[in-house]
């Protein structure tokens, strides 16, 4: 009896730690996880909100803009082929998995504008990268950036 | 004594079924009365008859092809008790009703196998799934599709991350 709960024992413990060292078990359904901060500035704008002081250093390649402030945050969860949606104010942001290997995967981004307008680019992320991507509003008054991170 | 009785008698006498007195009596009958007499003579011829009846049957039966019937009633290859047949007609061993010495592993292996496929499943969500961990610029821009006035690409470099910037299409 006390063999046997020591073995129990054991087993939980061995089980949780393989569980939480190996993330890449959850890789076996071919997923790809994108986790999305959108942060919105403005042409001549001044200052970054501290919730969104993190990325200064992507948000400092669109010169000329400032006063950013997060506008919405999210995560999804895409399988390989799929392609999954998220409305972000008057925008969509969309994501497809194109390819997904041990150390890449590969993803077709797109932002659908305000007036139905896609503007899409497909990267290639090794593990845990991040991107920006930015759409600036025809008059170029405000610019939504999009700071991208992949996990696989 | 009636008749009835002593015929009685005379054969139980002969039948070897008498003894003492009875004996004693029954021999004095066949002495004395010659119906006694007669019938226990009666009884000898009788039983020499049927004795002399079998004694001529068997001398006139031929036994010679007797075995031949009966080898012929047998079957061709009769089984025997050589090993083979012995040992497969020999009761299935008694095997051992002891429960294995590792059966108390059972139990907590089933348990940590449902534990494991659980873990499997639930994991992500526990731990939040695969870690975005620490940040890297390690992107590749492949293409970029847009109807937009301009667009503007920057590559990824171990200190920058890589940069799209579209111009959109509407006014607003």
């Amino acid at each position: 009896m006390r063999n046997g709960l020591i073995i129990t024992l054991l087993t939980l413990v061995l089980t949780f730690g393989l569980g939480f060292a190996t993330p890449s078990v959850a890789l076996a359904g071919g997923e790809a996880r994108v986790q999305v901060e959108v942060i919105r500035g403005s042409k001549g704008g001044e200052g970054t909100d501290e919730k969104v002081a993190k990325h200064a250093g992507a948000l400092s390649n669109f010169g000329g803009y400032g006063g950013w402030t997060p506008a919405g945050e999210f995560k999804l969860e895409v399988k390989l082929g799929e392609t999954v949606s998220h409305q972000v104010g008057s925008r969509t942001f969309q994501a497809e998995l194109l390819e997904l290997t041990a150390d890449r995967a590969k993803l077709r981004l797109v932002v659908i504008d305000p007036k139905g307008k896609p503007h899409a680019t497909t990267l290639t992320f090794g593990k845990g990268a991040q991107t920006a991507i930015g759409t600036k509003s025809k008059d170029a008054s405000q610019i939504h950036v999009f700071v991208v991170q992949t996990s696989f | 004594m009636t008749p009835e009785e002593r015929d009685q008698l005379i054969q139980r006498y002969y039948d070897g079924e008498t003894l003492g007195a009875e004996a004693a009596l029954a021999e004095k009958l066949v002495a004395e009365d010659p119906e006694a007499a007669a019938l226990l003579e009666s009884l000898q011829d009788i039983s020499d008859s049927i004795r002399v009846d079998i004694a001529e049957a068997l001398a006139r039966e031929d036994f010679s092809h007797y075995w031949d019937d009966i080898a012929q009633r047998l079957p061709s290859e009769p089984a025997t008790l050589d090993d083979e047949v012995v040992a497969a007609r020999a009761p299935a061993p008694i095997t051992s009703r002891r429960k294995p010495w590792f059966r108390w592993l059972f139990g907590p292996a089933l348990s940590a196998g449902a534990l494991a496929a659980l873990a499997v499943v639930v994991m992500p969500g526990i731990t939040g799934g695969p870690d975005f961990g620490p940040v890297t610029y390690a992107v590749e821009i492949e293409s970029v599709e847009s109807d937009g006035a301009m667009v503007i690409v920057t590559q990824a470099t171990d200190d920058a991350p890589a940069i799209v910037s579209f111009q959109e299409s509407w006014d607003g």
